[in-house]
């Protein structure tokens, strides 16, 4: 069973150049489209948060941070 | 914000671009905001960014965002990912095609390529410098690309982790992290706080759950302990109140309303007038007592599920399950042919969740309760309106004991959030905002 699991893992690399800083992601869902103002869904939801900035952002305790408003700093 | 709390000035840093190398401006602001409330687009979260009365722009760097009425979490919604802000000029360019055959953005990450269903590549934005407080990197990020593979098998996802095949998943199977955690080469990360509740809602509308005994009957006749235990092996906590104790506005006099305790439901039921037939189920005017429940067929609520129509057997409730795949879950939902429903819903804080799900204009969707109660959107609006932080919580408190003394849903877990990842790479930490664990990745590094 481990075996296969794995054999189905070799399959999915990818290949970039030795030494190219390339972080490489797994993800479960596709999105339809990544235009944020049109959905709820949240794999649309998680590279939108990647690309683009919000006015307000939210650190890890859930309280208010701001990348792009610096009047709305802590 | 001004003293009557319906006109907010924002001051933008005057050094941020887009990945076109675009300056972003209060044009685009304004733009963004017109575009999300614009009937072409009929936002789904166009809420989220208040009842906007106008948006005007003083200056190149200054955006003045005026309210028709106060709202109280505005910048706390403004956090969410609907509200980023757009490229005008790309969104007009792209047309319709915009999210599609790109996304010009201010985040650290471009998008490069996107391959549906198959990858999606973004790279460095060079110019990147305004990263979020929290992050000791403020930008750039530390690698060139990022690829995202899509793999829709959770066996496939574990399996090319523990074969160091990918450096990072914020989709790790809950049912696999605690080999994930011995695993010598993957390090486990958990977001906290960590607001993602899995509950199951009633339909009031319906005469089988119409009546709140039957509701309460149903959420304390289950052991949740004991699911998160058996079920997600300890990658949930039970969770007694819909709010999480750790979030902003949650009610503390919400603990105790859901009180599990098996006899008392029994009793519950008798005294709604369902008694147990031959076969052990209970009926009422010839009626079984056997919901139908709608869910979507990933893993958790499948096995939860199953779980709750265990328990609920020993006390004559027959569920009738009905998993959907994802694919055409939403339109069975649209449909609620169901008394019963589940979803695992993350939120920001307790009137972000309350607002959502339990004022009337949102029936039927997302209020599939059907909930329509004035104490209760009076309450809403009085939350929302507030201007003092106490005004808010107040009202919010008000509503969260209601809705949770009527049994409108049976909270059952709050779901953990991870991040896995190679143990090669540093930096990680999880965000909890709506799933999004990696966030923004400005501090990861190998």
């Amino acid at each position: 069973m481990i075996k296969a699991l794995l054999s189905a893992a070799l399959a999915l690399g990818i290949a970039f150049p030795a030494g190219a800083q390339v972080l490489n992601m797994m993800k479960g869902i596709d999105a339809p489209h990544y235009d944020a103002q049109r959905t709820t869904w949240g794999p649309t939801s998680d590279i939108v948060n990647m690309i683009q900035d919000t006015l307000v952002a939210l650190d890890w305790a859930a309280r208010r941070r701001s990348p792009i408003s610096p009047s709305r700093g802590p | 914000m001004s003293p009557d709390g319906k006109l907010y000035t924002f001051k933008l840093r005057d050094d941020v671009t887009f990945c076109s190398g675009k300056k972003l401006t209060a044009e685009d602001v304004i733009f963004t905001f017109k575009r999300l409330k614009s009937p072409e687009i009929k936002g789904p979260f166009a809420w989220r960014s208040g009842n906007i009365k106008e948006l005007r722009a003083p200056d190149p760097y200054t955006v003045e965002y005026e309210l028709n009425e106060p709202f109280s979490e505005l910048l706390l919604q403004l956090t969410m990912f609907t509200n980023v802000i757009l490229n005008k000029d790309n969104v007009e360019t792209l047309g319709k095609d915009y999210g599609v055959k790109g996304a010009d953005g201010t985040g650290p990450w471009c998008l490069d390529s996107w391959q549906p269903r198959t990858h999606i590549t973004l790279k460095r934005h060079d110019a990147y410098r305004w990263g979020p407080s929290m992050y000791k990197n403020k930008g750039p990020v530390k690698f060139e690309k990022l690829v995202i593979k899509i793999v829709p098998e959770d066996s496939s996802r574990v399996a090319a982790m523990m074969a160091g095949q990918f450096d990072t998943t914020h989709q790790f199977p809950s049912q696999f992290i605690a080999q994930a955690k011995v695993a010598p080469m993957l390090t486990v990360t958990q977001a906290n706080p960590n607001f993602q509740l899995l509950y199951f809602g009633f339909k009031t509308t319906r005469p089988m759950v119409a009546d709140k005994r039957v509701r309460e009957a149903m959420s304390i006749a289950i052991d949740r302990a004991a699911i998160a235990k058996a079920i997600l092996l300890g990658n949930a906590d039970p969770a007694y109140s819909i709010v999480d104790p750790a979030a902003l506005d949650h009610d503390p006099k919400t603990a105790g309303i859901v009180k599990e305790d098996v006899e008392r439901a029994r009793k519950l039921l008798d005294e709604a007038g369902w008694k147990p037939g031959v076969d052990g189920i209970r009926e009422k005017d010839g009626v079984k007592l056997a919901p139908r429940v709608y869910y979507t067929a990933n893993a958790n609520s499948a096995r939860v599920a199953e779980a709750i129509q265990g328990y609920l057997r020993k006390i004559g409730v027959h569920w009738q399950l009905q998993p959907w795949d994802s694919t055409i879950a939403p339109v069975k939902m649209a449909e609620q042919d169901y008394e019963i429903w589940s979803v695992t819903v993350p939120y920001l804080s307790a009137g972000d969740l309350m607002n959502l799900y339990f004022d009337s204009a949102n029936i039927p969707t997302p209020n599939r309760m059907n909930w329509k109660d004035p104490e209760t959107d009076a309450w809403l609006k009085a939350g929302r309106a507030a201007l003092a932080a106490e005004d808010r919580t107040r009202n919010y408190a008000l509503v969260q004991q209601k809705v949770m003394r009527e049994h409108l849903w049976i909270p059952v877990l709050n779901i953990n959030m991870h991040e896995v990842t190679n143990k090669k790479l540093k930096g990680m930490r999880p965000h909890m905002i709506y799933q999004n664990t990696f966030y923004k990745g400005l501090d990861a590094s190998f």
